[in-house]
């Protein structure tokens, strides 16, 4: 038996030993409601419990007032409804279908993306090993600068330096990239006039002439020959002897400029076909080019494109030694360092 | 209460595992619409008819409005209106019977009641001056509505003044018309203490009766 007061409250209450073995009194309010009767009113059950009634009229139908809201809700409902129609999700295999598609989009895209990078990438290669950090082709860098003076073209002046500028239209922007240094403004202006100029058709060759040797000045080594007269009268000299003898093209002096490495020939060694192709001796370039002066400028004017003027220039250029086409003059060039022919 | 709607989460919809004889009191709640065809009127709510909406409205508006009463007093149409735009906006998704939209919607009730309460907690009360209302009439028979309105108010009163628990296990099973293992999803709470705190709640509410007619007396 415990000492204490006796609970007749809490769980303890139930146990026997809490009231001393006597049966639990039930409390006022189990009185008032036992649990089987709460359990049938809260489903619903009518009964003679009082309780009953109050559920009952809380139970009862909603009045207008409760149900004044209708009218939005149902106007909400009918907003809502167009946006919430369930879309048909697509099937697995719709799914699978699809992803093996874009997959295969995907690889084409990512080949042909990956084989444009490349082409892109060795044509550039291409280009860049072609052209140089100049922009200038390969092969006219190494006509211009690894072996200069090499190959010089008939009607081409060799300069004071050594470094024969090569013939043909392209001699300009080679030497405008090479080591021969920037082309002046002058030589620029009597190139446009010389190609501007419509040529009759008996001064044909000698207007090659000029041309040529307008190329043979376009190095800076020649600015001597802003002084020079105006190409387009030439004299009615014969076409052998007519423009190189209105100035002096280079800083050397005619006479006594020596015989320049590599140029080889001697004016004497011109074509045959030129006609005079003796210059005399007092043209200007004529023992330095070696390669007949004018005379055999106008030879190659007359047989060959100006195309091929350049390709010769860069075949000369390009190898060590060159033997000249026939009938022309056959100096051997030995490059720079190649001694003087005798 | 405010864990047990953390803890609810969102709108779920309720398992129904209502018992067969549980229907009786939402029979007598609504007795212009049997249960088969608040069946028929669901489904075809949930595929876009106006008219089941209409059915279904009309006979869970009341019950949640009172269920919302007990939660938040004046608010409880504000929270009633919540409801019916989140039921109206997700019924295409609902999938069930009768007795598991009952329970979906009063746990989006008792949700929108919980924010209103948060809310209300966070700003002061502006209370409606009695011109406004003075302007605005209730519709039809205002004398019978009252007497009715009376009855069924008080009710709601005298469920409203038992402690939040057992007040809601009330009118959840008794009004709503849920079963005990709805109520007890809709309130997070094990089916076991949903049957204690209705019991408890209507213990309470017999001896407040008693004590009121024993005061009358």
């Amino acid at each position: 038996m415990p000492d204490g007061p006796v609970s007749f409250t809490g769980r303890h209450a139930l146990r026997p030993h809490a009231t001393g073995g006597r049966l639990r009194r039930p409390s006022p309010a189990t009185s008032l409601m036992p649990g089987d009767v709460a359990d049938l009113l809260l489903d619903g059950e009518p009964g003679p419990h009082p309780v009953t009634a109050l559920l009952t009229a809380a139970c009862r139908p909603g009045t207008a007032h409760e149900l004044r809201g209708e009218a939005a809700a149902r106007q909400a409902f009918v907003d809502a409804m167009p946006l919430a129609v369930p879309v048909a999700l697509p099937t697995a295999r719709e799914r699978h279908s699809r992803h093996r598609r874009m997959r295969a989009v995907r690889t084409v895209v990512t080949a042909k993306v990956v084989g444009i990078a490349a082409l892109t990438l060795t044509a550039g290669g291409v280009a860049v090993a072609a052209t140089g950090p100049s922009g200038a082709p390969a092969e006219e860098r190494i006509s211009d600068g690894a072996v200069p003076g090499a190959d010089v073209t008939p009607g081409a002046e060799l300069p004071a330096t050594g470094r024969a500028p090569a013939a043909g239209p392209g001699t300009q922007a080679r030497s405008r990239t090479g080591g021969c240094g920037p082309v002046t403004g002058a030589a620029i202006a009597d190139l446009a006039r010389v190609c501007g100029d419509p040529g009759d058709d008996g001064q044909g060759d000698r207007s090659d002439d000029r041309r040529a040797g307008l190329m043979a000045f376009g190095s800076p080594d020649t600015d001597a020959r802003r002084g020079a007269p105006d190409l387009r009268d030439p004299p009615p000299a014969p076409p052998a002897t007519a423009p190189p003898t209105t100035g002096p093209p280079t800083t050397a002096p005619p006479t006594t400029a020596p015989p320049q490495a590599g140029s080889g020939a001697p004016a004497a060694d011109a074509p045959a076909s030129a006609g005079p192709a003796t210059p005399p001796p007092t043209r200007a370039g004529a023992p330095g080019a070696g390669t007949g002066g004018q005379g055999s400028g106008r030879d190659q004017g007359r047989d060959e494109s100006r195309g091929q003027g350049r390709d010769q220039a860069r075949d000369g250029s390009g190898t060590t030694s060159r033997t000249t086409p026939p009938g022309k003059t056959g100096t051997p060039v030995t490059g720079r360092g190649a001694p003087p022919s005798p | 209460m405010h864990a047990v709607a953390a803890g609810l989460g969102a709108d779920v919809a309720v398992p129904h595992a209502r018992a067969p004889h549980a229907s009786t009191a939402v029979a007598a709640a609504a007795p212009t619409r049997s249960r088969g065809e608040l069946d028929v009127a669901l489904a075809a709510a949930c595929a876009g008819d106006e008219d089941g909406f209409v059915a279904l409205y009309r006979d869970l508006q009341p019950r949640l409005l009172r269920y919302a009463t007990a939660l938040v007093g004046n608010d409880a149409e504000d929270v009633t209106a919540e409801t019916w735009l989140q039921i109206a906006r997700d019924l295409p998704r609902f999938s069930g019977d009768v007795d598991g939209f009952r329970g979906w919607a009063s746990s989006i009730c008792r949700n929108r009641a919980m924010d209103v309460a948060r809310s209300r907690s966070r700003r002061p009360a502006t209370p409606t001056d009695i011109d406004v209302l003075a302007e605005q009439p209730a519709p039809g028979d205002a004398a019978g509505s009252a007497l009715e309105a009376m009855s069924t108010r008080e009710a709601i009163a005298l469920i409203s003044e038992l402690p939040q628990d057992q007040a809601e296990a009330v009118l959840l099973r008794a009004v709503v018309g849920l079963d005990a293992p709805s109520v007890a999803t809709v309130l997070g709470k094990r089916p076991g203490a949903v049957r204690v705190a209705a019991h408890r709640g209507l213990r309470r509410l017999a001896r407040m009766l008693d004590d009121g007619e024993v005061g009358r007396a």
